[in-house]
């Protein structure tokens, strides 16, 4: 937790507010970037890896409160800030790579006016120059991948294909040269083949840059190639965290060994994949202790009353009882 | 063409738009499935894959060739005798929820079928029976769709597709959506339905990981044709046509040891509309290859894992057992022109 | 319901419309007066304990004749916004759902009937056949018609590009079936919210071919024709006048504030449940 990080959230909880219902979305979060680092958010729906995202962008929905923590992007604590000062610290700190490259475009401006709109928005002595602008984000595009960029420049989103148009987003988000880009499942709306030079693409840019990702996903084969350490969440919490080689060959929670088992694999080809028994607790009405006990192979009598605290382990975090050699878990007779 | 064909589509082609307009979506594919059968359709956006699935249920007219349903060609059915072959062949739709009427309870949606068939009352199995059929619980007939999540949603479609006991299954994307545990379950359901009741399925997906899971033989298209169709382990262990083997090696595999540089495949798909002449993957094909594959289309031939529509199978076949396991064709070369 | 009271407009709605209701249904009880019972000794009188609201030039209560006056009113308007209903979801389902020929033979028909102002329209029929009520029903009736029609036709070509329609041809079910059970459902309730706004309406068309003469004829009580009457004679007592027209204003406002505040509750509401209770991954 050094002061260098390029985020540090610490001790998160956000609630939003729906009707009468409180939905608990983050409770006690902790997830560090390091300068340079790729963090992969894991999580199935409901788990928070969304609203950790909104969170460090500064852009949580008008029913959203921050209720507790501190989130520290680059130095600045975002919890607190007034708008103005949130819109100020976008784009120039962090900057985001959207799921839908066609939602995320305006459809009636051309690419380089909404291009040079993420620059001028924040009006200081870079690039108010237009010619010098224009080469900027000539040579942005051109890095991403887009030939004969400078013609590019006065084309409309639609005549991009969608592979084309989420590199034009990397670009954008990459113009003012912020420490951190939040990806927001940037992949999952494109094939295959175009995810694997999207993923590669990043890769390049972490290495030329240095700028660090926190890239929040369902995929878990991407985050394999791509993120050097795994996050994995469920119903608001951080359950696991550690460096992607040893999550891999160990995941320490029940939960992410039973999510890489439920991962289907061309290469392991057994005719019944394993599956999660029940489900996902409502975010309005999380059970007292772990909230993955009625689904957990371990779950004993105490992680029924009592919420798992994290225990640290080097470099990697884990929040489960049968990990933590205090809590008093004993293995249930007959358990796996 | 085996005489127990349950699907028999021949050399169907279906064509959209008008004039200058006019884009070939499906050109002349041929497959067939069997009994207790699931076949897989992968491909990527604008493969064809679901414009031949649709074809196939008869949800798509076809500008050519014909597809049999048991025998009986589909094409120019009308009435009663349209609804019959209905009831052999049924749809689970990509969206779970979009598929279900939004102001209708799910109990009512599921027995649907009995009404519009005309099945008499004492042949009808209840909606309760039908829910748990595909592991639900009872309630969820009192529910409306918007109350349901995703998998319950998938599930419920299953199960009306089920209650007339159709001999045909055609899944659009039916993982979709899903999460991967709720998506693992939905899997092993279909995999289940074929075991118990001698279902012969259509799986489309673009997802290489889902149809491995549950696919007996997978066909995979590009640009409208089919370009390889093989049996799954055929296909995952020796791929003999060059897209095969692009899209195999750009799945990232769960696996951060094995970390492979550089891309499978450049480039992005041609327009549609003015698809590339003689093999239309050869713009992209990172084969070797010469003027051959620019100006004659490789017909699906008989290679010796399957069938593959490439003129240099025999060579993908050398190269494979020179180079056990090169998921990556190449390395990226910064000068090669990717168009 | 309880979400349309909460809003000041939908409060407001809601009170007019049950006083109308009540008006309505209750004229005989609720007026003083036959509306046409004449005392021309007092005619002109102004607001008192026996008239509340004065007496016309013919010393009849304007208040009792302001209460049948929304019978008649009513008796007019929602005849001719059902006759509209009726046949404009009937050619729009034909015209949304067969598309093509039919189609566009429909839509020039009712562009046709659209492209004629309903009081030239009006005053060309009534040439023809005479006033009276029934033909300002049907007048109205057909003047809202290529509404109901364009809105009807819009949601049905929505509706045949919708999923489940498409999974209900799949299962095999008939057009008919498709059409009632299916497509018939999620297309009425945007034309009831229509409904509620064109009462109104249709309440001004009539009252304004009642004032030209070309409607219901006096002595009804009629707000047109009261209007009328009250018009000619503004200089001996403005109340003839005064009362029609806060009656048509009060109840037009109405309306359509619950019109419109139902539309707000019914529609956006629908589409803007986003938050994350366990929500739906983003698919491709």
């Amino acid at each position: 937790m050094s002061t260098a990080s390029v985020l540090e959230v610490s001790g998160v909880d956000v609630v939003y507010h729906a009707q009468s219902l409180e939905l608990h979305a983050l409770r006690d979060v902790t997830v560090t970037v390091a300068p340079g680092e790729i963090v992969g958010v894991i999580g199935e729906s409901g788990c928070g890896k969304s609203t950790l995202a909104n969170l460090t962008l500064g852009l949580l929905p008008p029913n959203g409160e921050i209720r507790a923590g501190s989130v520290v992007l680059d130095g600045t604590d975002l919890v607190g800030l007034d708008k103005e000062a949130l819109r100020r610290l976008r784009g120039r700190r962090v900057a985001l790579i959207p799921q839908d490259p066609l939602q995320s475009l305006n459809p009636t401006l051309t690419i380089g006016r909404q291009m040079a709109d993420a620059v001028l928005a924040h009006a200081d002595r870079r690039g108010r120059n237009g010619g010098e602008l224009r080469r900027r984000m000539a040579e942005m595009l051109e890095r991403v991948g887009i030939p004969d960029a400078a013609h590019q420049l006065s084309r409309y989103p639609h005549e991009f294909s969608g592979g084309m148009r989420q590199r034009i987003l990397i670009a954008t988000a990459l113009l003012l040269g912020p420490p951190l880009l939040v990806a927001d499942e940037p992949t999952s709306a494109l094939d295959v083949t175009l995810e694997a030079q999207i993923v590669e693409l990043l890769r390049e840019l972490r290495e030329e840059r240095g700028t660090a990702i926190m890239f929040v996903t369902h995929n878990v084969g991407v985050v394999a190639q791509l993120v050097d350490r795994v996050v994995v969440m469920y119903a608001g919490r951080v359950v696991e965290s550690a460096d992607v080689r040893a999550f891999f060959a160990d995941p320490r929670h029940p939960y992410s060994r039973a999510l890489l088992d439920a991962v289907p694999s061309h290469r392991r080809r057994e005719r019944r994949l394993a599956t999660i028994p029940g489900r996902v607790p409502s975010l309005a009405q999380l059970p007292v202790g772990c909230a993955f006990a009625d689904r957990c192979p371990l779950a004993a009598s105490v992680c029924h009353a009592v919420d798992p605290p994290p225990v640290v382990d080097g470099r990697s975090v884990v929040r489960c009882h049968a990990r933590d050699p205090r809590s008093g878990w004993q293995q249930a007779p007959g358990a796996a | 063409m085996s005489a127990d064909a349950v699907i028999d589509a021949r050399d169907v082609r279906v064509e959209f738009g008008k004039r200058r307009e006019a884009m070939t979506a499906v050109n002349g594919v041929s497959l067939v499935v069997g009994h207790a059968e699931i076949l897989g359709l992968v491909g990527e956006s604008g493969s064809g894959k679901t414009t031949l699935a649709r074809a196939i249920a008869g949800l798509q007219a076809i500008a050519g060739g014909q597809v049999l349903i048991e025998g009986t060609q589909i094409a120019g059915l009308r009435g009663g005798r349209l609804r019959r072959m209905r009831r052999r062949v049924q749809v689970v739709f990509q969206d779970p929820h979009a598929s279900l009427s939004p102001r209708l309870r799910v109990g009512y949606l599921v027995c649907e079928p009995y009404t519009i068939h005309g099945v008499p009352r004492d042949e009808r199995r209840r909606a309760e029976e039908l829910l748990d059929a595909v592991g639900l619980a009872p309630e969820i007939a009192g529910k409306y769709p918007h109350e349901l999540s995703g998998g319950q949603a998938r599930r419920v479609s299953i199960a009306r597709a089920l209650a007339i006991e159709p001999a045909v299954l055609v899944a659009d994307e039916p993982t979709a959506g899903l999460d991967v545990s709720t998506a693992a379950g939905v899997l092993n359901l279909l995999s289940d339905l074929r075991d118990s009741r001698g279902l012969t399925m259509l799986l489309i997906t673009h997802d290489l990981n889902v149809v491995g899971a549950v696919a007996d033989r997978i066909g995979v298209m590009y640009m409208g044709e089919l370009v390889e169709l093989s049996e799954a382990d055929a296909l995952f262990e020796a791929p003999r046509h060059p897209y095969s083997r692009a899209l195999l090696g750009a799945i990232p595999v769960p696996d951060p040891t094995e970390r492979t540089p550089g891309v499978p495949l450049e480039g992005e798909i041609p327009s549609p509309r003015d698809p590339p002449a003689g093999c239309r993957f050869h713009t992209r094909c990172p084969m070797v290859h010469d003027t051959l594959c620019a100006t004659e289309t490789p017909a699906l031939s008989q290679t010796d894992q399957g069938l593959a529509a490439c003129h240099w199978w025999r060579e993908i076949a050398a190269s494979a057992s020179l180079i056990a396991e090169a998921p990556s064709l190449g390395t990226r070369d910064a000068g090669t022109p990717t168009q | 319901m309880r979400e349309v009271a909460r809003r000041p407009a939908g409060m407001f709605g809601i009170v007019v419309v049950a006083l109308v209701i009540l008006a309505v249904l209750f004229a005989p009880l609720i007026s003083p007066y036959s509306p046409n019972t004449q005392d021309v000794a007092h005619r002109f009188a102004g607001p008192s304990s026996s008239h509340l609201l004065g007496t016309d030039d013919l010393g009849r209560d304007l208040f009792s004749r302001l209460v049948f006056g929304c019978r008649v009113a009513f008796s007019i308007a929602l005849p001719a916004v059902g006759i509209a209903l009726v046949l404009g979801l009937v050619l729009g389902l034909v015209a949304g759902w067969f598309g093509r020929t039919v189609d566009s033979a429909l839509i020039i028909a009712t562009d046709a009937l659209l492209a004629f102002p309903a009081i030239v329209l009006a005053l060309a029929v009534i040439a023809l056949y005479g006033p009276s009520t029934r033909n300002t029903i049907l007048l109205v009736g057909l003047a809202f018609v290529p509404n109901y029609f364009r809105v009807t036709r819009a949601l049905v070509l929505a509706a045949r590009s919708d999923v489940y329609v498409d999974a209900e041809r799949a299962l095999g079910a008939r057009t008919s079936r498709i059409l009632s059970v299916h497509v018939l459902p999620n297309v009425l309730p945007p034309l009831f919210i229509l409904v509620a706004m064109d009462i109104p309406g249709a309440i001004a068309v009539a009252a304004g071919l009642s004032f030209l003469g070309l409607g219901v004829q006096p002595p009804t009580a009629d707000w047109g024709v009261m209007l009328n009457e009250g018009f000619a004679n503004v200089y001996d007592s403005a109340w003839p006048l005064i009362a029609p027209c806060v009656a048509l204003v009060v109840v037009t406002v109405g309306f359509t504030f619950l019109g419109e505040t139902l539309r707000d509750v019914f529609d956006p509401r629908l589409s803007r449940t986003q938050f994350p209770l366990g929500g739906r991954r983003r698919k491709r």
